[in-house]
């Protein structure tokens, strides 16, 4: 059968790249490759966003259907990119912006970043005092929570990672009650109430969160909240993702 | 000629970076400003030059603001106060990584405001937004003559 050879070649250029890559590292100057890393990152963010541009550009029409697709893709690297710039921050500036996007779109991995953070030497002691970068985050790891325990924010990401894991799911976990928190199941149990206790003790153990709690292949579901409380749904358009 | 004059005040430079390229590549002139106090002098002394204002809400307090904006959290809101009552027709897009209820609150009502989340966009597509702003505003001025 004949390739379509205009297709597959840049495919096969982008996975080439990687392979070559993956094997230029072994050949980085120690000290030199954190600085390396970060380079590729923001060349693989550039590189997202100009594909994304020329994907757009030669569209047939049907950008609305991929555009999820690239938005995602981007967000996924911008986010490891702004964790890298907090932990290895090259300017005051830039450590100072890092900490606000985590305050704005940080979730939970980003709380236990940011509490890293505030157990580390200050990277820029003459701007920013360790008085200082404990105001900063603690006002940050503020807004997160509230995000977090945001009830309308735990229903659309928890009915959105359930609809896209349904069909692995509803088998995996037929006949259970599943809860759902930062994209995995991480209780399920046929009886409710044991999913209940499960998630109060699991809370107890991490940073307080807001779980989504799905009857598999039924359409009543809850926001399990971390003290306890629960705000119970059934399933219609409205909450539909 | 370069199709509209925007003035952008964002201190996050890495988005901006991108943004930037979007926005020559598309012949706009902008002028791209990084810290708070300088912001708003330029904008009070060229307002009227100014076809649109894009503006992030996290950024340094500045010294003007200092004390009222929850470590810097709050910075963009209170600056938008400050231009609307310069530039009450000044089309601003509030582009943002804060997405809560109480900005929504604070920006959806506004005449003149466009808010955006910075995770719903790619830097094109935001210059591609700035366009179809341009285009509506003109044709509502056209319908006002």
């Amino acid at each position: 059968m004949m390739q379509n050879t205009t297709v597959m070649q840049p495919l096969t250029a982008l996975a080439a790249l990687q392979s070559v890559l993956e094997n230029s590292f072994a050949h980085i100057v120690p000290s030199k490759k954190e600085e390396f890393e970060r380079r590729i990152l923001d060349l693989e963010v550039a590189l997202i966003e100009d594909l994304g541009r020329q994907t757009n550009s030669y569209c047939n029409g049907g950008w609305e259907e991929i555009r999820d697709q690239w938005r995602e893709l981007h967000n996924k690297y911008e986010r490891l990119q702004i964790r890298r710039q907090l932990l290895h921050p090259v300017s005051p500036k830039e450590f100072d912006a890092a900490i606000r996007w985590m305050a704005g779109r940080g979730m939970e991995k980003e709380l236990a970043l940011l509490e890293e953070v505030k157990k580390k030497a200050s990277p820029f002691p003459m701007e920013f005092s360790p008085e200082k970068i404990n105001a900063l985050i603690d006002s940050a790891q503020q807004r997160i929570r509230e995000r977090l325990s945001d009830p309308d924010r735990v229903v659309s990401e928890g009915e959105l990672t359930y609809q896209r894991n349904k069909e692995v799911w509803d088998q995996e976990y037929a006949g259970e009650f599943i809860a759902i928190w930062n994209g995995e199941v991480v209780v399920h149990d046929r009886d409710e109430a044991e999913v209940a206790r499960k998630l109060s003790e699991l809370q107890r153990h991490k940073e307080p969160f807001r779980a989504y709690v799905v009857e598999v292949g039924s359409p009543n579901m809850t926001a399990h909240g971390p003290h306890g409380g629960a705000h119970r749904m059934t399933r219609t358009e409205d909450t539909q993702p | 000629m370069a199709k509209a004059r925007i003035l952008i005040i964002d201190d996050e430079t890495r988005w901006a970076e991108s943004f930037l390229d979007e926005l020559k590549l598309a012949d706009y002139e902008y002028v791209y400003q990084t810290e708070t106090d300088e912001a708003m002098v330029y904008f009070h002394e060229n307002s009227d030059k100014l076809d649109v204002l894009i503006l992030d809400i996290m950024m340094p307090p500045g010294t003007t603001l200092k004390a009222s904006t929850d470590q810097g959290l709050d910075t963009g809101i209170k600056l938008y106060d400050q231009i609307r009552a310069k530039a009450p027709h000044l089309p601003v897009i509030v582009f943002t990584n804060v997405t809560g209820r109480e900005v929504a609150q604070k920006f959806l009502n506004e005449v003149d405001c466009w808010l955006y989340p910075k995770s719903d966009l790619l830097p094109f597509e935001l210059v591609e937004e700035i366009e179809e702003i341009l285009k509506d505003k003109r044709a509502r001025k056209s319908d006002d003559k």
